[in-house]
């Protein structure tokens, strides 16, 4: 029997006066799913996290995370989902381990949580400092831990990355992919494409509040990313070749037939050349 | 599931707590707002006295002859209390007078009182005070057997017919009869506790707003749940700081009990302010505008209530829910009425702490989604 989804959101609005933040989105994501969310800012995707973390009461539709409404439900749902937030919104003055701490004891989740956490995250030797002291990347990776600290079975992330050196980013996503592989669900918001592609396994577009794709991100870079090839000749000129395109392929035929490529690189499209295509400018 | 869901709420509540004090600890900010009140009562403490200056009784009398009453008064009076007689014309005029608290206590001489007093006639003499009379009023009234006595020579033999007049002002020698010092240090609770809530507790909530830290704190707490920590964050500080201030200026409190349970509800309604103050604020800067537009009439309405001001000065300032805390605290340190009308500084504060609460209820209720 396949399981129920993990999130389920049907015909979502949220509504600020005449702005629409949200304009009737439905998706659902799997148990062990990482789903990407991408678009400009504004464009709605804080708005949804806030709606499904029951933050925020969404002006029509509905949605349940875990089978529970996030509206009526809210109060059951909160110790089962987590959310590492945009801002590093930790508590400056107290040290790393205060910060996991009050989250654990917020949560009833035993102390040795805490150490195990920080050991995950790399910042048990900083345990014992106060986070107005740490770097970015530290505080990141606290935040990681955090949004851990419950064990969540669904996990929201707000740009995760944003401002983050590659190697904390890269650790960050580690740390995203061993939740998902544990079969917990990761809803990601993100402005960077290549980390959307690199850990999500379907990724949605939005735009203006709307939905605009929602797939795995190899169908949308082939149904919306243009394909082309590179092509070295023997002359050491390069040329970019659409697949799809007829007076290429005869260009490409002639050239074959006259033996003058050394090399030919397929190249699919990017999800940034999917997100233009759709949105009409990139990210 | 009833239980489950308290013992889940008890122990958000108690985790913020937790965090509410040790991050306080550690915030010059707040520290400096729970020190200030207590460096000011420890100086108080170290410049003023316990003795009050000299007391004083002011009388009205209204005599249809010339009479030696007063004569004789002040010269069984103690040196330690200043007499002061002032003539009435009529007793309607010594009525008013004494009502509105500007005489201590009114005295209607008969006509020929020395002389029938001398020959044992037992005349009458009119004695006009309010029903909780001034230290002043009681001092006199004492005086008054003494006195004839000074002026016959022998046991007097005369009426005394009490009259009691609305009192539209209490006594206003509260420092003579608490004493500067301890008045003062008594000010420094309410200012100690007004601070709690109306610095320290709204620049702890605006804090959490401005960092977003509340957010992360709603994401497992309701926000009902965040501001009963806060509010125990300030009924702990005050509850750890006044009896602080009171044991290191060795300020005695006559009936613990009644001064536990007056600074319990006071500091709970300055709470409430705090909190609703801090509902509104977006950051911590906001605060020492809006602050002083609160903590001023507040502490003012406190420490006037040992000046002494006019009637209708003091009646304006009986609308403060500091100026009830600061007589309930003065009777129960003092251990008798100080200030009169006890029933009515609790009903006031009560209805205070209640109008209070409900507008945080009404807040929360805009903030929760």
């Amino acid at each position: 029997m396949a399981h129920p989804p993990a999130i389920e959101a049907h015909d979502l609005r949220k509504h600020y006066g005449d702005v629409r933040a949200v304009d009737g989105i439905s998706f659902t994501a799997a148990p062990g799913e990482i789903l990407g969310f991408l678009g400009h800012n504004g464009a709605g995707k804080t708005t949804t996290v806030r709606m499904l973390t029951g933050r925020a009461q969404p002006t029509a539709g509905s949605a349940r995370v875990l089978g529970f409404d996030v509206t009526r439900e809210r109060q059951r749902l909160k110790p089962l989902i987590n959310l590492v937030f945009e801002d590093q919104n930790l508590y400056q003055r107290l040290t790393g381990r205060e910060n996991l701490r009050l989250f654990a004891r917020l949560y009833g989740t035993p102390d040795t949580r805490v150490d195990e956490l920080l050991e995950v995250v790399g910042l048990a030797d900083a345990a014992r400092r106060k986070v107005k002291t740490y770097s970015n990347g530290m505080k990141q990776r606290l935040m990681v831990a955090r949004g851990l600290v419950n064990r969540p079975r669904v996990l929201f992330l707000d740009e995760p990355t944003r401002g983050l050196d590659p190697a904390s980013a890269r650790e960050v996503r580690r740390l995203v992919r061993e939740l998902a592989e544990g079969g917990a669900t990761v809803f990601l918001t993100t402005h960077y494409m290549e980390e959307a592609d690199e850990l999500c396994h379907r990724v949605a577009f939005l735009s203006r509040g709307r939905m605009v794709a929602l797939d795995t991100p190899r169908e949308l870079k082939l149904r919306y990313g243009e394909r082309t090839a590179l092509v070295l000749l023997t002359s050491r000129e390069e040329h970019l070749v659409k697949l799809g395109d007829a007076a290429d392929a005869a260009r490409l035929a002639r050239w074959m037939e006259a033996g003058e490529i050394l090399t030919v690189h397929s190249r699919e499209g990017t999800l940034e050349d999917v997100f233009v295509n759709l949105a009409g400018r990139p990210l | 599931m009833i239980s489950e869901g308290l013992e889940t709420r008890f122990r958000v509540i108690r985790a913020i707590l937790q965090k509410d004090l040790l991050d306080a600890f550690r915030d010059s900010r707040i520290l400096g707002i729970l020190l200030a009140p207590v460096l000011i009562g420890l100086l108080y403490s170290f410049v003023m006295q316990d003795e009050a200056p000299q007391a004083q009784a002011k009388v009205g009398v209204v005599a249809a002859s010339t009479t030696q009453l007063p004569r004789a008064m002040r010269s069984v009076s103690s040196d330690n209390v200043k007499l002061t007689f002032r003539e009435v014309t009529g007793e309607q005029a010594l009525r008013r007078l004494v009502s509105s608290g500007d005489l201590d206590i009114g005295l209607v001489v008969p006509p020929d009182f020395d002389r029938r007093a001398q020959e044992g006639g037992s005349p009458t003499l009119r004695v006009l005070t309010t029903p909780s009379p001034s230290f002043g009023g009681e001092y006199v009234a004492a005086l008054l057997e003494r006195s004839v006595q000074s002026l016959t020579g022998t046991t007097p033999l005369f009426h005394m017919r009490t009259v009691s007049v609305r009192g539209e002002r209490d006594d206003l020698f509260v420092m003579n009869q608490l004493g500067p010092r301890r008045f003062m240090i008594l000010w420094a609770v309410v200012f100690l506790a007004l601070m709690i809530a109306v610095y320290a507790l709204p620049t702890i909530l605006a804090e959490e707003m401005q960092t977003r830290t509340l957010d992360s704190l709603l994401l497992i707490a309701s926000y009902g749940d965040v501001v009963i920590a806060k509010a125990l964050f300030g009924l702990v500080s005050t509850a750890v700081g006044a009896p602080l201030l009171l044991v290191i200026t060795r300020v005695e409190v006559a009936a613990m009990p009644l001064f536990a349970a007056a600074l319990a509800l006071g500091s709970l309604c300055l709470v409430g302010i705090g909190l609703l103050l801090g509902s509104f604020l977006s950051n911590p800067n906001q605060l020492s505008t809006w602050g002083s537009f609160v903590s001023l009439p507040l502490a003012g309405g406190s420490i006037a209530m040992g000046l002494g001001l006019p009637p209708t000065a003091e009646t304006v300032l009986l609308f403060l829910p500091t100026a009830h805390l600061t007589r309930l605290l003065s009777n129960t340190v003092a251990g008798s009425s100080v200030y009169t009308s006890t029933w009515m500084s609790w009903t006031i504060l009560s209805g205070w702490t209640v109008v209070i609460y409900a507008l945080v209820w009404w807040r929360l209720r805009r903030l929760e989604l």
